[in-house]
This record gives structure tokens, sequence and C-alpha cells, in this order.
């Protein structure tokens, strides 16, 4: 029971921290806290489940969906979110909206029914008297390794450096030659394709119908809020937290107190260090 | 000169009367259906007042009016219902409960700066919906039955309304509560607390250098809000004569967001404009349901981009450009604006 809990804890990790990364990038860099995140993230899967009923396999599927979602992303931001760059609010207030269109978008498309993926992977692990779905295994190695090496070049390459620089001080980066502009543009873009990832994947798992958007937001404000607003690296260890928290107390307290768990956490969190694990002091108001 | 004038227009009574003068309209036409669209039109005000009063007077952007509201509604039919407390002492404790969690908001808000309370008030409308569904007291998913049989007559302009009627009598309670509480607020704005509001919005620190306290100033706000999102709480389950965790869910929230960005936040005609456009949007348009939620975003998106001061203020600028047009028969160049910071605080000087 230990192995399936860690198991299915860090299955919920692994989505958790697909969910939120995109979220904290786009906080980070452009400053907008990005309500329409869960609405792409639920788009993401329609698209890849219209494109495998038009055809294609689930992986050329996949990647058309998330290819489609990045597009989206470049072309909100250019249009629109470009446009009320100095004003976070009103970037909040515009992803409010198009959370309202998507949802028509998608009730009117699909209608209110449960849809699925096929799963990546059938069958099972079995590691003593355990069974571990092979699926579920594979999510996880995705997520790790692929959330790995974007953290890594983050912190590392050439690129994680513009972004790291816009995302501290987009004036003074412009004053050393960074394109901040497109550097913005181009993380807004990521962090789309990244929502419809976290889309596709949670769809092979599980039945999806327009509320798995809401639902996977508030966990990733959750999880963005015990990192540290705007820390890649916070968002995954809060996603870690919070997947292993719902898990254990899942199986050993009730479904009831583990819905509660995100939340005693925050509070937690919230008293103890409010800027977040790797959140910084700052003045911003 | 005239400019002036234009600007001082929210100071008269217009705010209070322009929502009366609406709700008296489905008296001209009096059928169910447009006593049903001035009934929605109040509860959604309501909402639409609540969150003003938080993010429109101090700039709280807060999502948990709406479960504020839920707390109210359910400790109202709960009161009422399983303990047999009378209406009126159920409905007052129920209200007391919503400012008692407005109150608790407060305390947040005065710890975190910006995104980080509304995501907190995310959170604590979850907690309030999720203890809701798992609690059977409140009916867990299916929710509790509010009989709307007991309730009172009003005798207003000389009829008899009986309330518990959904003809008619209800809608003119609802009316009565949005216009009242609407009126206060209206006069709160008009005080020297609301003039500290403002200016706590404004600019924080420049506030507190002229002597406001933003815990007093932000407590009396998250109260009042508490107090109307109780209000609206408990009507809308009287209105429905069921209370449901869907009618308070953080969609509905959002909802009250978009309608407050598109009548003009802060505005003190916006909740009665954005109760206005709800029951267009929602009920009078002939559109298909699933397209209504699309095209209220669809506005609120092409109003932030081009009237960022929504309805309320792109009216109140339209309509001095017209006046100069007619007065000078020319249109002259627009005077630089004066600081949001300090046109407030020349405000609170004029009052004080």
């Amino acid at each position: 029971v230990l192995l399936q809990t860690l198991t299915s804890g860090l299955f919920l990790a692994a989505i958790y921290a697909l969910a939120a990364f995109g979220l904290a990038i786009v906080y980070g860099v452009l400053d907008i806290l990005n309500f329409a995140h869960g609405a792409l993230l639920v788009l993401g899967a329609y698209l890849a489940f219209s494109f495998r009923e038009g055809g294609a396999p689930l992986w050329l599927a996949a990647v058309l969906a998330v290819a489609a979602i990045a597009l989206i992303g470049l072309v909100l931001q250019r249009l629109l979110f470009r446009r009320v760059e100095k004003e976070p609010v009103a970037g909040l207030v515009l992803s409010i909206g198009l959370i309202a269109i998507a949802n028509s978008v998608i009730l009117s498309a699909y209608g209110p029914d449960q849809y699925r993926l096929p799963r990546l992977l059938d069958g099972s692990l079995t590691i003593g008297d355990t069974q571990l779905p092979q699926d579920r295994l594979l999510i996880i190695a995705v997520a790790v390794t692929g959330l790995g090496l974007v953290e890594l070049g983050i912190a590392r390459a050439g690129w994680g450096k513009l972004l790291r620089a816009t995302a501290e001080d987009d004036e003074a980066a412009s004053l050393q030659g960074i394109p901040v502009a497109r550097v913005k543009t181009i993380a807004f873009t990521a962090g789309a394709a990244l929502a419809a990832v976290a889309g596709v994947l949670i769809a092979t798992t599980t039945p999806f119908d327009a509320h798995l958007g809401e639902n996977l937001l508030i966990k990733a404000f959750v999880i963005i809020i015990i990192g540290g607003v705007g820390s890649t690296k916070g968002a995954l260890a809060g996603a870690g937290i919070l997947g292993l928290a719902e898990a254990f107390s899942t199986t050993y307290l009730s479904t009831a107190i583990a819905q509660l768990v995100p939340l005693l956490v925050l509070a937690v969190v919230l008293l103890a260090r409010p800027q977040g694990i790797f959140g910084r002091v700052t003045e911003r108001t | 000169m005239v400019m002036k004038r234009i600007d001082s227009l929210p100071k008269a009574w217009w705010p209070v009367l322009l929502p009366a003068t609406l709700f008296l309209l489905p008296l001209l036409s009096p059928t169910a259906q447009h006593f049903q669209w001035a009934t929605t039109g109040a509860l959604w005000g309501m909402w639409v007042l609540s969150l003003n009063i938080v993010w429109g007077y101090v700039g709280q952007l807060s999502l948990a009016q709406v479960a504020l509201g839920a707390v109210g509604a359910y400790g109202f039919v709960i009161l009422s219902t399983q303990h047999g407390l009378p209406l009126a002492l159920a409905a007052f404790l129920g209200v007391g409960l919503a400012v008692v969690a407005s109150l608790v908001l407060s305390a947040a808000a005065l710890r975190l700066s910006g995104f980080y309370f509304t995501i907190l008030t995310v959170t604590f409308a979850l907690v309030i919906i999720t203890v809701i569904t798992n609690s059977d007291t409140a009916g867990r998913t299916t929710g509790l039955v509010v009989p709307r049989s007991a309730l009172p007559s009003i005798s207003l302009l000389g009829l008899e309304w009986p309330t518990a009627s959904p003809l008619g009598g209800f809608y003119a309670l609802a009316a009565l509560m949005f216009v009242l509480l609407n009126a206060a607020a209206v006069l709160l704005a008009r005080t020297s607390a609301g003039a500290g509001m403002f200016s706590v919005r404004d600019d924080p620190r420049l506030a507190v250098s002229v002597g406001i306290n933003p815990l007093h100033v932000k407590s009396l706000a998250f109260v009042l809000s508490g107090f109307v999102a109780g209000v609206a709480g408990i009507l809308h389950g009287l209105s429905y004569q069921l209370v449901v965790p869907e009618l308070f869910a953080l969609d509905q929230a959002l909802v009250t967001v978009l309608l407050i960005v598109l009548a003009g936040r802060g505005s003190l005609y916006a909740p009665a404009i954005a109760g206005a456009v709800y029951v267009v949007i929602y009920q009078a348009a002939p559109i298909e349901g699933n397209y209504r939620g699309g095209l209220l975003g669809a506005f609120v998106v092409l109003i932030v981009l081009l009237v960022p001061g929504g309805i309320a203020d792109g009216t109140q600028k339209a309509a001095t450009t017209l006046l100069r047009w007619t007065r000078r028969g020319r249109p002259e160049a627009q005077p630089a604006r004066q600081a949001p910071a300090q046109r407030t605080l020349a405000r609170s000087h004029d009052e004080a």
C-alpha cells in the first residue's frame, strides 16, 4: 500500500507540476496571473481528442494539440496581453474573460459530456504484491525528465539567463540589449504549450470535461503560492508537496480530508513563510 | 467648468436614483418575466455591489464574495429550517456569519499584497464550498430546500406585496434590498471613511502619511461587503427556493468580476449597470445558452482594451465630450489629468 500511495502521490505531483510550471513562468516573466491557464490546458485535451477522431495516431494528435495551443498562446499574447503589459490587473481580467470565451467554445463544440484519450501504456508493473500502472509511471518519468531539463535550462543555459533577466527587471534587461518583448512572447507561448502538454497527459489517465481546467487551476495557484509566486523551482517543490500530501491523506485519512489538505498546507505556508519556499521578499504591491 | 460639473455628478443623488428608477420599469409592463428579470438584476447587482466595496473602494480583488454569500445563505437556511429560529433572526445571524467570515479575509488582506490575496480568496472560497459539499447538515451536493411560504408581506406604495409570491412580491423585496444597500454604499463613498478607502486604494503610503489607518478602512470595507454578500446569498437562496453549492461556485465569482469590469470598477453606478448587463446577456438576449458566457467574456476583453474605465467611465467621458461640443461648438484640448491619488486627497480635503 505504501508503494502504491507513493506512486499515486508522485503521479499527482507530476500532473500538478506540469500544470503549475507554465503558470509560474508566465507570472514570473510577464507578471500576469493567468486564470486562462486552466482553460488552455483543457482545450489542449479536447483538441487532442478531436485530432484523434480525425484519424491521427495518439502521439501525432498530442503534438498537433500542443502546437495549436502554443499558437493560440502566441496570438493571445501578441494581440491582447501585450497591450496591457503595464497593468497586471488588466491582464488578470483579460484572462478571466478568456475563460468565459473558452468555456462557451468548448460547450458548443463538445457539449457537457466527458471525454477521454486512450492510455499511453496498458500493462502494470508488479513489485512484490503491489501493481503499479505503467502509464502513470511513464508520466512521472516524462514529467521529471522534461521539467527537470527545462529547469536546468532556465538555471544554466543562455536562454534561461535571458528569461531570468527579464523576470527580474524587464527595463534593466532591455537596457542590456535583451529583446524583452520577444522573450515575453516566447515565455507566454511556452507556458501555453506546457498547459497543453499537461492537459493531454491528464486526459490519457482520466475522463475529463470543461471543469478539469478550473480544478487544476486552483491546485496550480496553491502550488505556486507554496513554492513562491513566479519561481519555477518553487512550482516543482510545491507540486511535490501537494501531490504526496494528497495521496497519503487519501489513503490514510479520507477523501473529504484530502480535499482540504492543499488548503491546510497553504495556510501553514502563508502563516510561516508568506513569500513561499523559494520566493524572494520584494516590495511589489 | 463643464468638466467640473460632470465630475461632481456622482456626488449627487444620481447613483441612488438611477437604479431605483430602473426597478420601477417592470411596473410599466408587469409580466412574470419582467418581474423575474428585475429580480435577477437586483440579485446580481448585489454580488457586484459587494465586490465593488472591496475591489472598487479599497482595491482588494476578492473572489470569495460569492462564497461569503453561501455562508449567509446556508446559515440562514440551516438556522431557520433545522433549528426552528424565526426567519428574521435566522437571516440576521446568517448575515452575521458572512460578516465574520469577511473579517477573517480582511485579516489576510492586510498581511498579503496584490495577487497573493486574490489567490488566497480563491482557496478561501474553495474551503467554504468543500465544507458544504462534505457536510450532511448542508445537504452535500443536493442542497437544501428554502421555503418561501413563511415570508411576510410588505406594504408599499399603498399596495400589499406578498413576498412569498414569485410574482411581484419577491421582486419588490429584492429590488428594495438592492436600492437600500446601494444607497448605503453611495453614502459611504461620500463620507470621510469612503474617501479614506479610495486613498488607500490609490496610494497606500500616501494615505498612511496623511493619517489614514489602512487597518480600520479595510476592515470597515470588508464588514460592509460581507454584509451585502450575506444578504445577496440569502436572497439568491430564497429566489431559487433552494441552496446548492453551484449557486456559489467559483465560476459565479468570475462572472461577478467580469460584470464589474464591464460596468466600471469603483464607479458608484457599477452595481446597477452590472445587474442590467447580466439580465440582458444571460436572460433577455435571444441567443443560445452556451454562447452567453462567451459573449460577456468577449465584451470584457474589448472593454479592457478600449475603455479601461468600463461603461460608467466611458459614458461619463462621452457625455463630457458631447457637452463641450454643444457648448463651445468645437472640441478643446483635453486638460491634463491629475494623478488619481491627488484627486482623492483633494476630494477628502473638500469634505473634511
